[in-house]
């Protein structure tokens, strides 16, 4: 079946939703997406969303842009980063004026919490800058962006999965979907297209991804000739419920929770000094890990303890109910009488497809773009995070980013001519999923991605070496030849949810290469990235952004500097 | 690791004409979700078996299903507290794809009936609008319902009559009407007191004991009742 | 406003009446209550009756429609309950009379 719209948009989460309500202000949009629109992974997201609104405290968006580019260790791009700190106070105002349901202070304002790396006065102590709902902020913003896309006539495509992105002499054309539900396959014609797809923790065995952050779009971008930007910054979150990876915000510690080894110490207070227990994510990962291996974790086993129990009762319930039952549901722990078991876990991707501040996918690293082709949120690299990402400026980024990506192709779509997608385009969709389904061989599809999900896991997590990232490269093509001989059961079309496991392992793999590539390339550690080998920042050579590119079967390099506008690089300390 | 015997409904439209029961044996440590025994088996045993899941953690409304006769959702089920023999069906009042995966294009149709949206046309004020923690208190319980559709599906006027509105819909009128934002709060009564919707709910409360998220489904539609009957003296005054 | 607010608001009050009409009948039917005579008595068993009869036909009502679903059929039902009802309202208001 062929659809023409104006504008397509793949992923129903922030992004794509915050975009949506932009560009349907101008023509026909469709939203595609795998699962049901509220079940984007968006809806995870507890703790909170950034802005300097100074309900609480003062606050301004130059402390707020400060703290980013800090937290980014220095590689996030300041002029686009001062873009998102300076909308991010109209962003939340306007999220509020949508319907979002914020928690509340006593005069009625937006409430507001402290988050890690989220400073007053250039770093001094913590700031209240996390607006909230609850501790399911996510949900709450994720649901009143879906709510209003219907009196806009926006065009839900539920459970439709993305094949492929077609582009054709530097112009997006469209897209090419499977209808799950009876293996249909749909063209979608566009002017534009928006890649809002989200991210791809799954390629990491612990993870507080869901199962459809298989961040499928990128690969298929990367696999037609275009750059992935800083897959190397993969961020692991501090405190994920050990052996379940399920999170536990940080507004927790912005509230006063605290990390505490076994020796009943606020080890954090020695890492982190200014700002302790809100250090930011890959400071506090890292200092898990390192007492964890010399020994310090809790009954010398692999995990520390969040100890909640100094958090005034009322606090706790009124403010993370979630977490308060996710603990008493999975670990049988009132976190209110005893501390949490928690470990680092794979949580955001810094990296991803590069763009410009509207949104515009570029093709090269000298800032060549598509036409046509856009990404916003998790699965674009602006690049606002840089090395690591502070919390609560990840919903903040993909709905200033989404809503101006609206509004770039909106403008776009006023000039632009409608893409057309050729008939071998669709054939090689439709083959694509005829091979994978009469594939034969002796592989299974759970056993061969949990040794993926592992290897990363082992070799690719909080510390990195060149030694083990090599190993990994090598494991990844052993398992890239075992994939070929992955056999599937259910040959049927009717929601074959086998096919779609098959594919998105696929995309997992071809990300697992890039990620594991791209950290074995940067030889220092910054943000995120920690090689034991190269333990130092340098940013007299890696100043700069990686752009990673498919050469057939290995990824080849170049790099982008990075912008630097009015913070110069210096030691990052809290 | 302890054995666990998941008898599963299972149908494959395009190969059975009608439902059938599998039995699996699944290894399973105490601490681990249903889901995992049902990706356990899909992964090691049968790869046709065919369910929705996404967060894992009960937040995102996928993976809501039958589990020894009630509803809820298996990611939110700890084997632990399961007995040996474990029976799993899809939702009950839905067509049924395939397996335990169910069509919800009339559950979601519902919710939209009730003008499921923040209507508010007078001009913004510059900064937030301001609501008091009461107003928000108000609201609080609703904003929770994650559309997994356990209740809807668990309602035994649903069962018997499509056309009923349901406890979802209804509930997010509630969380709509009660949102002291919103100005639309005659014509969002207007689409819930009709014989379709608010009175048909008996007040069984089975929608209260589905739900994975523990809302008060039938207080907040008495609640609803109340208040169409004061708007109804109101504006016979 | 719509008449099934009104609908239910009644079938509330009558439930209300019920319980406690219930209550007075069972004591003087069964319990060797006071003698039911006199204007007070009458009028109560009317408003027992009405109360009854209201109660009981709407909850059918409901009830019909929860499970018919041909808009002509319930329609037809409905006459008949209606019917139904006026005619029992009308054997009650003659045993009450004489």
């Amino acid at each position: 079946m062929i659809h023409q719209f104006d504008t397509v948009i793949i992923g129903s989460g922030l992004a794509g939703l915050r975009a949506a309500i932009e560009a349907a202000k101008y023509g026909s949009v469709a939203v595609l997406t795998k699962l049901f629109p509220t079940r984007s992974h968006s809806t995870s997201a507890q703790g909170g969303i950034g802005a300097a609104l100074g309900n609480e405290e003062p606050d301004s968006p130059e402390w707020h842009l400060y703290d980013t580019v800090k937290g980014s260790d220095y590689l996030g791009d300041q002029d686009a980063i001062e873009i998102m700190c300076e909308d991010a106070i109209r962003t939340i105002v306007e999220l509020e004026h949508l319907g979002v349901p914020f928690s509340r202070t006593t005069e009625g304002k937006i409430a507001q919490r402290r988050f890690g790396g989220h400073t007053r006065n250039f770093g001094e102590a913590p700031v209240r800058r996390a607006c909230y709902s609850a501790d399911r902020t996510g949900h709450a913003v994720l649901s009143a962006l879906y709510e209003q896309c219907k009196p806009l006539g926006i065009n839900f495509f539920s459970e439709f999965h993305v094949l492929d992105i077609v582009i054709e002499n530097n112009k997006c054309h469209g897209v090419i979907a499977l209808q799950i539900e009876n293996g249909e396959i749909h063209v979608f014609n566009a002017k534009s297209t928006l890649v809002a797809s989200g991210g791809y923790g799954k390629v990491f065995k612990t993870t507080s991804n869901a199962f459809a952050s298989t961040g499928d779009c990128l690969s298929i971008l990367f696999n037609a000739g275009l750059p992935l930007e800083d897959m190397e910054f993969f961020q692991f979150h501090p405190t994920g419920l050990y052996g379940l990876g399920i999170l536990i915000t940080e507004g927790v510690r912005g509230e006063g929770g605290v990390l505490i080894n076994v020796q009943s110490e606020r080890f954090m207070e020695r890492y982190a000094p200014a700002i302790k227990d809100l250090a930011p994510r890959d400071m506090a990962s890292r200092a898990i890990m390192t007492e964890i291996k010399e020994g310090r974790g809790i009954d010398g086993k692999d995990y520390v303890h969040l100890d909640l129990t100094r958090i005034p009762n009322q606090v706790l319930s009124e403010r993370f109910p979630e977490i308060t039952t996710f603990c008493k549901i999975y670990m049988g722990i009132d976190p209110s009488e005893k501390p949490i078991p928690v470990l680092p876990t794979a949580h955001y991707a810094m990296g991803g497809i590069p763009t410009d501040a509207d949104g515009r996918v570029l093709n090269d690293e000298k800032a060549g773009v598509i036409k046509g082709l856009y990404a916003a949120g998790e699965c674009a690299c602006v690049s606002v995070h840089g090395a690591n990402r502070l919390g609560c400026n990840s919903l903040l980024d993909t709905v200033v980013f989404g809503r101006r990506a609206g509004i770039a192709m909106a403008g776009e779509n006023k000039n632009a001519e409608r893409g057309n997608i050729h008939r071998d385009a669709i054939d090689n969709a439709a083959s694509l999923i005829d091979l994978t389904i009469k594939r034969k061989g002796d592989q299974r599809i759970g056993d061969v991605r949990s040794e993926l999900q592992t290897d990363m896991m082992d070799l690719c997590s909080v510390f990195r070496n060149e030694q083990g990232l090599k190993e990994l490269v090598s494991k990844i093509s052993i398992i890239e030849d075992k994939a070929e001989h992955i056999t599937l059961k259910d040959k049927s079309k009717i929601f074959n949810t086998e096919l779609l496991d098959a594919i998105e392992f696929g995309h997992l793999i071809n990300l697992s290469k890039v990620i594991a590539s791209s950290a074995l390339q940067r030889e220092e550690s910054r943000g995120a990235h920690f090689r034991d080998d190269f333990p130092q920042r340098d940013d007299a050579d890696w100043l700069k952004h990686t752009f990673a590119f498919k050469k057939e079967r290995v990824v080849e390099f170049k790099h982008k500097p990075v912008k630097i506008t009015k913070f110069q690089p210096e030691e990052r300390k809290y | 690791m302890k054995t666990y015997n998941f008898k599963i409904k299972r149908f494959n439209p395009s190969e059975e004409s009608s439902p059938q029961w599998q039995e699996f044996s699944v290894q399973m440590d105490p601490m681990e979700r249903l889901l995992d025994g049902l990706i356990k088996i899909k992964d090691n045993s049968d790869g046709t078996l065919t369910f929705r899941r996404s967060c894992a953690h009960g937040i995102c409304g996928s993976c809501a299903m039958k589990i020894n006769g009630k509803n809820g959702l298996a990611c939110q089920t700890l084997i632990k507290n399961m007995p040996e023999r474990i029976t799993i069906e899809p939702l009950a009042a839905y067509p049924v794809i395939k397996d335990l995966v169910v069509d919800m294009t009339q559950f979601f149709m519902k919710s939209e009936e009730v003008l499921p949206y923040l209507i508010n046309a007078e001009t913004p004020p510059e900064r937030e609008r301001l609501q008091s923690k009461d107003e928000q208190q108000k609201i609080l319980e609703s904003i929770t319902c994650i559309m997994c559709g356990s209740c809807t599906s668990s309602c035994p006027t649903y069962w018997s009559d499509k056309e009923y509105l349901g406890p979802a819909a209804l509930l997010k009128a509630y969380r709509f009407i009660f949102d002291s934002r919103d100005r639309a709060f005659d014509e969002r009564l207007g689409r819930i007191i009709h014989a379709q919707g608010l009175w048909r709910c008996h007040s069984i409360y089975n929608c209260v004991e589905a739900c994975p998220k523990e809302i008060d489904i039938t207080g907040h539609i008495t609640e609803l009742k109340r208040l169409a009957v004061k708007n109804f003296f109101k504006r016979n005054k | 406003m719509r008449k099934e607010v009104f609908e239910w608001f009644f079938l509330r009050i009558t439930g209300v009446i019920l319980l406690a009409g219930l209550t007075l009948h069972f004591y003087t039917m069964h319990y060797n209550g006071p003698a039911q005579t006199g204007p007070y008595w009458r009028a109560f068993n009317f408003i027992f009756l009405l109360s009854a009869i209201y109660h009981g036909f709407n909850g059918l009502l409901g009830i019909m429609i929860e499970y018919v679903h041909s808009r002509a059929l319930q329609k037809i039902f409905e006459g008949v309950l209606i019917v139904t009802a006026l005619a029992l309202t009308g054997i009650g208001i003659y045993i009450l009379s004489v």
